[in-house]
């Protein structure tokens, strides 16, 4: 009976802590969305970039990880910037076109760092070195140093987006562009600046999670996963959606670590495994798929 | 007839300019022979390598020739290197099959069974011997055993995952148990064919042959880069060590997770990535410590061929990644060697007599004397496998620098062979080798007292992961000879 609450509260504990960095991965990802309809396929190779200019600046610069961190999300945030105004604001118009030019240029960025840095896993050094305990899980000390500062990104974002005069501008103009320019909001200043906060959070996001597991020139795939597992379960737009639906996923992925696999062997041929560590990447894409076709504008999404 | 002054001189001169052309134009040369080589030579260090090897063995090889010190046909690679993108079996047989419609006569590579299962009905159909210098999966010997007309074309330089994961029962026996006193063992594997074949074996054979129980077992996906819940139920199974076999790019998250958490288990198993040398700077020093199955490393003279290879290596590449050669270096280069040996004794490159003739190999190669199974082996055409012939070599990660974290990665890292024995050596200036089992030896000794002693203490955390961080520390010191 011990060994089943000590299981819980691990599941639990790893949950809390990894569901807080997949909500500051998908925020960005939201934002473009709910403000331009943007679906921004390059967001994975934002964070990416974020990742490998701290790598750069700890490899090569001799730099602390504080010192990569603040480098990482000054360089996004011009690329959210630069990506908006050399690509996406001539796009734009069709959804097709914006998907196919923002997929293109992950794959550039990814052949990119393939050719300037190798395709050789990398590990970015941590803020903290260690782990501590609690109670009876053990955690990298990176880990909750990773938690605090997603929550604290998540907040001040929040905060922004609903106390302050820009903040609102936005939200008027995710609700109603063409309202928006009518009553004076310059949409395109609009645009310009969620595409910064955009790569801002993508550079942050990117710095913690090459410092959760690696870096390497793929690693911009799943965190795109995620994010529009994140944005399709939670609402497309939806900021507290996004939250909650990450903390879903980040539970289901954490269960499936822990949870006993079914392997079955049909004719004996090659056997296949249910449920299990194996399922971990599979969990949030089964949860996309069924929110799909049991409330299609997710959990607190808006109808259409 | 009566051959007069001027009709000789006539006759000597236009033989001498036809013998002068004709050297010139290549007349009565014989024309190199193509070989192809196919993987992952984009996208991962390990296929470089393979190129690297393969490059420096066609260089030597031809200027023996050049030097007359073996004989004609030189071999050539020209245009003849194809990416297998890794796992694309598809891809793999299209190249194999291009490369035989360009002339190769003869393929050597791969890197994982998924790509090289595509080549072998193109190697069967097209009857051209493909000479394996990377994966490990059985299943393409037992092919040679099933049908042995049909794919007898097909030999293998690298032990297969059976010979691997019997190796590592006898290590688990020799150097864990009887000289660690590790008394059970945690299994972490990935789920591709290598890891799944890998711990089969492993959870057959451990507990019967090593008498060492398994704590844990866990078959994690390839893509999982998080080991820190998988780590924690590790360190709940008790388990004295624990046994990687990665062949995929998962280790540098593991190294990094098992150092920041200090796990008390040393980790001895296969991690492919982490035989490069630039591992070290990957992991940032993390990997301080960590030893891994290898076919060689270039500072341990395994045969006196292994030093100059190596020499040469870092000499041509030592400025770009892989920096050092890999294990697919070691085994390209030899098997070069080894297929201008079979066509030398075929005297040309029909493929069914240089089939007859690979199976006479023997040859003493950078890794150790390679002789192929015979056909009516358990498994045809694979190496054969014993102190004598090929072993694998259990390689330490260590350094002499007090923080690992700070060292140079450029210079300070040095891996050194723990296991088997026989290959506890290092080299003298010259490059002859030094035996130094009896210094680790007692630095095992003093390990298994500190483990003694941590136990006593009712296991602080991280206590045992210090005390093989000290082991590593004096590993380091046999090895400078210190």
């Amino acid at each position: 009976m011990d060994q089943i609450f000590v299981i819980a509260e691990r599941i639990i504990i790893y949950s809390v802590l990894i569901s807080a960095l997949y909500a500051l991965v998908a925020l960005g990802f939201t934002m473009i969305f709910g403000v331009g309809r943007v679906l921004n396929l390059a967001h994975g190779a934002f964070l990416m970039v974020g990742a490998y200019t701290a790598w750069f600046v700890q490899q090569y610069l001799h730099g602390d990880l504080y010192s990569a961190f603040v480098l990482a999300v000054v360089i996004c945030t011009l690329l959210g910037v630069v990506f908006y105004h050399g690509l996406v604001r001539h796009v734009q118009r069709s959804p097709i076109v914006t998907l196919i030019a923002t997929l293109a240029c992950a794959l550039i960025i990814e052949e990119l760092i393939k050719i300037f840095f190798t395709t050789n896993t990398q590990l970015l050094a941590p803020f903290v070195s260690g782990s501590v305990e609690i109670h009876k899980t053990t955690v990298i000390t990176n880990r909750i140093i990773a938690f605090g500062a997603s929550w604290v990104a998540i907040l001040l974002f929040w905060l922004f987006v609903h106390r302050t005069r820009w903040g609102k501008v936005i939200l008027a103009t995710a609700q109603d562009q063409e309202g928006a320019a009518l009553v004076g909001i310059d949409v395109k200043r609009v645009y310009t600046l969620t595409w910064a906060i955009s790569g801002a959070l993508a550079g942050m996001a990117g710095v913690f999670f090459a410092s959760w597991v690696k870096i390497d020139p793929f690693m911009w795939r799943d965190p795109l996963i995620i994010s529009f597992a994140i944005v399709v379960v939670g609402g497309l737009g939806s900021l507290k959606g996004s939250i909650v639906a990450a903390y879903l996923i980040g539970f289901l992925e954490v269960l499936m670590t822990y949870s006993p696999s079914l392997r079955v062997c049909p004719g004996g041929f090659r056997c296949f495994e249910f449920l299990g560590s194996s399922w971990v990447g599979v969990s949030s894409l089964l949860v996309l798929i069924a929110i799909l076709f049991l409330r299609p504008k997710g959990l607190f999404g808006r109808a259409e | 007839m009566k051959i007069s002054r001027r009709l000789f001189l006539k006759a000597l001169g236009v033989g001498a300019g036809a013998l002068t052309l004709g050297r010139v134009l290549g007349w009565g040369q014989q024309p190199p022979v193509k070989i192809g080589l196919i993987g992952p030579i984009n996208l991962l260090d390990v296929g470089r390598a393979m190129v690297r090897g393969a490059q420096l063995a066609l260089e030597e090889i031809n200027k023996l020739v050049d030097d007359k010190k073996l004989p004609p046909p030189k071999l050539t690679m020209d245009g003849l290197i194809r990416d297998d993108q890794v796992l694309r079996g598809d891809v793999a047989r299209a190249a194999f099959e291009e490369l035989v419609e360009k002339g190769a006569q003869m393929i050597v590579g791969g890197f994982l069974d998924e790509a090289v299962m595509g080549m072998i009905p193109a190697m069967a159909r097209l009857k051209k011997p493909f000479l394996n210098t990377g994966t490990s999966g059985k299943q393409f010997s037992e092919l040679v055993r099933s049908d042995y007309e049909k794919y007898k074309y097909y030999f293998r330089l690298m032990l297969n995952s059976e010979v691997l994961a019997q190796d590592a029962v006898g290590m688990v026996k020799g150097l864990m148990k009887e000289e660690l006193g590790v008394q059970k063992v945690a299994l972490v594997m990935e789920d591709s064919n290598f890891g799944r074949d890998f711990l089969k074996i492993l959870q057959e054979r451990l507990p019967s042959e090593a008498g060492v129980p398994i704590a844990k077992a866990i078959n994690f996906p390839i893509n999982n880069p998080d080991f820190n819940a998988i780590l924690q139920q590790i360190g709940d199974s008790d388990a004295d060590a624990i046994i990687p076999a990665f062949a995929f790019n998962t280790g540098v998250p593991f190294v990094g997770q098992t150092y920041e958490l200090k796990v008390d288990a040393p980790v001895i198993g296969i991690i492919t990535e982490g035989q490069a040398f630039e591992y070290w700077r990957s992991t940032g020093g993390r990997v301080m410590g960590h030893a891994y199955a290898d076919a060689a490393t270039g500072e341990t003279p395994l045969t006196p061929k292994t030093l100059p290879f190596f020499q040469a290596y870092v000499e041509r590449f030592g400025d770009s990644p892989p920096s050092r050669p890999l294990y697919t270096a070691f085994t390209t280069y030899d098997g070069l060697f080894i297929i201008k040996d079979a066509i030398d004794r075929a005297k040309g490159t029909d493929a069914d007599k240089l089939v007859e003739e690979l199976e006479k190999t023997d040859y003493v190669g950078t890794v150790g004397r390679v002789q192929f199974r015979d056909k009516n082996d358990i498994y045809p055409h694979d190496p054969k496998y014993g102190p004598e012939y090929v072993v694998v070599k259990w390689v330490l990660w260590t350094t002499l620098a007090k923080d690992p974290l700070k060292a140079n990665p450029q210079k300070d890292p040095v891996r050194v062979v723990i296991w088997p024995k026989q290959y506890r050596l290092r080299a003298d200036e010259s490059g002859n080798p030094i035996n130094i089992d009896a210094c680790i030896s007692k630095a095992a000794a003093e390990y298994r007292a500190a483990v003694e002693d941590w136990k006593k203490k009712n296991k602080p955390k991280g206590g045992r992961f210090e005390a093989w961080q000290a082991f590593a520390r004096s590993v380091a010191k046999c090895f400078a000879g210190s």
